[in-house]
């Protein structure tokens, strides 16, 4: 079977998939986004910083979900204060607080979201049995999602968001509920992925990040902190900071030398 | 009292009290229409609405956790069926100094008993979101055979207990039983577990 | 819309489940009706029969709706479908569709039930009820939609359960404590028909088809509509009021107009004629024998019948138009005279009783619910005037006399023949135009 990238056929008339100036996003009554410049092209994004960074917030901005309250946010070469249908048709979304129909098959779920994206009605069971299989759910696939265990709900997730071969993926915390094995087996999907589209990968574990990214973004406060490779991410550790692994231990300086910076701020 | 306002809270009570006052006092108003005989039926429907809305209140989100914790479960779920029953009655009952009384005092207790009793079955064997199937079914066989045009008997008496007059002492007797029926059952059993959420 | 994503909705969604439901519902309570009507025997009041279960089926189909809008809201859906590109509008497509399909086919196998028994019951064989089935889908339907619109918008768990109780009762206070043109917004067609010479009214029908149409749109917009937008659902259902009920009669009288085709004559061959409605054409042959005795008791008074002929516009009685001809002897056959099949149900005895009330004329006194006391009296006196006449035609009491009747026989029993033939022929005279009181003119205390 031939398998048709969304890279080959998309339109490549924007230099970056993600670009934001300047970007204010609102959650609720906070600024959750606080100011963020960022440019994402091609890859897979590893999304890190503590709790309450902004990261859900963003991702969600992307997703289109929540609107810019300031600045500019352009998405796969458009503004994302337009007429969004355009890139939502591009788009790949797993949400942090996933939701299902528990009465439909894996095969369901994703044919419904692959209609709901407004694929070609001829396109549509291939590319659904494609994103079943590439997260390893065919044996499942004509089960009920309520039959499903947590990993294997969050790989359907992963299945829905993937289905329309988006030039944008965004992944909120992919990976919560995957055993090691299938872990390992996510990366290499991601790695697969990044090859043609932008993907963001929003996570807790920095582990995931140094295996299967090519490129980690670090926000704190709404900001963003840092951008560079896995390898520039590890080297920035020393040996007294907190962590198991060379990256953890960047990543606890990063964001160490962050705090700092604004605690001298004030 | 700290501890009954965390569980009212928990089972969504204050939602379920709003829509019972709000539809109870909407078919007062619709009653004010109607003539006494008619009042039955409409008291009846009015009885089929707060146990519907009451029965929501019979689980809370999490089933499982209420499950394990330490409490004797088995009073406390009688103690709210029949605080359910006590609530919606008095409501009925209240609308019985009105001079558009909605079914008679008779009428008003057999089907607030009747109908939390179905509530409590549906709760137990559907879950607690679903147990208004049970007294709505039981509205629909009962107009059914009043549309239908059933004969007078004994089974219709049974089956369209809600519509019969004062002093049918088969529809009184099935009422009973369906109370009994369901304050045993849902004090056992409790309300089945349905799994909302991943 | 994608077949595939529908064939998804009618395999997962409610739908099914509301279909299944319906047809059980639909099913118990028709036979129960089966049971005991003459509705499976004309095509009409058969599908007006039909109409009756909506006031069950409309609020379960509302309720199925309802269960089904919470759906995205309870699944946590909302996240991932506000990231998608296809227009709400389109979402509840599926969804809508699966239901208006389910809901229609169960109706379709509730009106199936009776319909082999209709058609070989009745003699007149037409498609003019067709709208009647026709606007009850539609009826479903818009319940269905409107449920579905509603539980979006409020998915609670308590939504559906108020929606059914609620809307039972609702349609049960239209009809019987509301009446007038707004009954006529309740799904079902006047309860049970029981005249078979008549068809809805067209302008009922273009108006209810309005009003439903309004209600599904209402539903569909509720169903899509997001913050503000569901504002706009208010729109239809007032352009929809606005239009249908000044369209809708002011009196379920008028809900139907005379049927030309059921009423079309069927008559004898043969001299003396003696005719019947199409519809009933079954009763002809029975009705003849005693047709041809009762034009043969009455021929020795003056403006005696030549022709017996049903009553057609008026079969209870209930708007008498007066002078009545004196060559025509008008009867009524009511449905509970008929069976199924439309075949007389009396004796050929009770039926000669009936053709000579009031020496073969029709009451003058309107008989309506909820007479007065004075009103009441009038219509006793006149019933028994025209009781007394039949049983001096023939020269005997009725079995229908009243104690009031029992008491006066004996006095007219004794008369003489030519003082009977007087009285009678003014009675009759008297009851075809409806001058003076035939109790008076009987008894002769008004001749003096």
């Amino acid at each position: 079977m031939r398998v048709v990238n969304a890279a080959e056929t998309a339109p490549t008339g924007y230099a970056e998939a993600v670009t934001a100036t300047g970007l204010k996003v609102r959650a609720g009554r906070r600024m959750a986004v606080d100011g963020l410049d960022l440019a994402l092209g091609t890859g897979v994004h590893g999304l890190l910083g503590p709790n309450g960074a902004g990261k859900t917030t963003l991702i969600r901005a992307l997703a289109t979900v929540l609107r810019p309250a300031e600045g500019s946010l352009d998405l796969l070469g458009l503004p994302a204060t337009g007429n969004p249908r355009e890139v939502r048709r591009k788009l790949g979304y797993l949400p942090q607080d996933f939701g299902f129909y528990p009465r439909f098959t894996v095969r369901e779920f994703v044919t419904y979201l692959a209609w709901l994206k407004e694929m070609s009605k001829v396109d549509i069971p291939a590319a659904v049995q494609r994103a079943i299989e590439k997260v390893g759910l065919a044996d499942r696939a004509d089960d009920r999602m309520k039959t499903l265990s947590g990993g294997m709900l969050r790989r359907a997730g992963i299945a829905q968001a993937i289905v329309n071969s988006p030039e944008l993926v965004l992944l909120d915390e992919p990976t919560v509920g995957l055993d090691p094995a299938q872990r390992v087996e996510f990366r290499g999907l991601l790695r697969e992925l990044g090859e043609h589209s932008c993907v963001v990968v929003s996570t807790h574990l920095v582990e995931d990040v140094a295996a299967a990214c090519t490129d980690v973004v670090l926000i704190a406060s709404g900001r963003l902190v840092w951008q560079g490779t896995p390898a520039a991410l590890a080297a920035a550790g020393g040996a007294d900071d907190v962590g198991d692994s060379p990256t953890e231990r960047g990543y606890s300086a990063l964001l160490a030398a962050h705090t700092d910076r604004r605690g001298a701020d004030w | 009292m700290r501890w009954l306002t965390l569980y009212v809270r928990s089972r969504r009570v204050p939602t379920a009290g709003a829509v019972l006052l709000a539809a109870t006092l909407a078919f007062w108003v619709i009653n004010v229409l109607a003539d006494p005989s008619q009042r039955i039926m409409f008291g009846a429907f009015a009885a089929v609405l707060s146990a519907s809305a009451a029965a929501v209140s019979l689980g809370s989100d999490d089933p499982d956790l209420d499950r394990t914790a330490a409490i004797a479960w088995l009073s406390r779920r009688a103690a709210h069926v029949l605080a359910v029953g006590v609530a919606s009655g008095l409501l009925l009952l209240l609308t019985q100094i009105s001079d558009h009384p909605l079914g008679t005092v008779e009428s008003a207790i057999r089907g607030v008993a009747g109908m939390t009793g179905l509530a409590a079955l549906g709760a137990t064997f559907f879950g607690a979101q679903l147990g208004w199937l049970l007294p709505t079914a039981q509205a629909v066989v009962a107009l059914g055979a009043q549309i239908g045009g059933a004969k007078e008997s004994t089974l219709t008496h049974v089956l369209a207990w809600p519509f019969q007059p004062d002093g049918t002492t088969a529809a009184t007797v099935t009422a009973v039983v369906l109370a009994l029926a369901g304050l045993l059952v849902h004090a056992v059993y409790g309300s089945k577990r349905v799994r909302t959420r991943q | 819309m994608s077949a595939r994503v529908l064939g998804i909705e009618l395999r997962r969604s409610v739908a099914l489940l509301a279909g299944a439901v319906i047809v059980a519902a639909g099913l118990a309570v028709a036979f129960m009706m089966f049971q005991k009507d003459t509705s499976l025997g004309q095509w009409t009041a058969y599908a007006g029969l039909m109409r009756y279960l909506l006031e069950i089926l409309c609020p379960l189909a509302i309720g199925a709706g309802a269960w089904q809008g919470r759906r995205e809201r309870r699944s946590g859906m909302t996240e991932l479908t506000a990231t998608v590109s296809r227009p709400a509008w389109q979402r509840v497509l599926p969804v809508s569709g699966a239901m208006a399909i389910t809901v229609v086919v169960g109706y379709a196998v509730v009106f199936v039930a009776g319909v082999v028994q209709v058609a070989g019951n009745t003699t007149y064989q037409h498609l003019g009820w067709l709208p009647i089935p026709l606007v009850g889908a539609l009826a479903l339907i818009a319940s269905g939609w409107l449920g579905l619109g509603i539980g979006t918008l409020l998915p609670s768990a308590i939504t559906a359960p108020v929606l059914v109780a609620g809307s039972l009762m609702g349609l049960i206070a239209l009809r019987v404590l509301v009446g007038g043109k707004a009954a006529l917004l309740s799904p079902e067609l006047g309860g049970v028909l029981s005249d078979h010479f008549v068809a809805p009214a067209p302008r009922v029908t273009i108006a209810q088809v309005i009003w439903f149409a309004a209600l599904a749109v209402t539903g569909i917009v509720l169903a899509t509509g997001i913050g503000r937008r569901r504002l706009f659902a208010l729109l239809p259902v007032a352009l929809g009021l606005a239009v249908a009920l000044p369209l809708l009669p002011a009196t379920r009288e008028a809900t139907y107009v005379a049927d030309p085709g059921a009423a079309e004559p069927v008559c004898t061959a043969d001299l003396p004629r003696v005719c019947v409605g199409k519809a009933h054409a079954n009763a002809l042959q029975p009705l003849v024998g005693p047709a041809r005795e009762a034009l043969r008791l009455l021929a020795p008074l003056p403006g005696a019948p030549t022709s017996v002929a049903e009553n057609t516009r008026d079969t209870y009685m209930t708007s008498q138009v007066k002078p009545q001809p004196s060559d025509v002897l008008l009867v009524s056959l009511p449905t509970y005279w008929l069976d199924n099949r439309s075949r007389l149900s009396m004796t050929e005895e009770e039926a000669l009783s009936e053709l000579l009330l009031g020496a073969g004329t029709t009451p003058c006194v309107r008989y309506h619910e909820d007479p007065n006391p004075a009103e009441l009296e009038q219509y006793r006196r006149e019933l028994d005037a025209r009781h007394l006449a039949a049983g001096l035609l023939l020269g005997k009491p009725l079995r229908t006399f009243g104690s009031e009747d029992k008491a006066m026989w004996p006095a007219l029993q004794a008369l003489s023949p030519e003082e009977k033939h007087r009285r009678l022929g003014a009675l009759r005279t008297a009851g075809l135009s409806c001058s003076g009181d035939l109790m008076e003119i009987l008894t002769g205390s008004g001749a003096r």
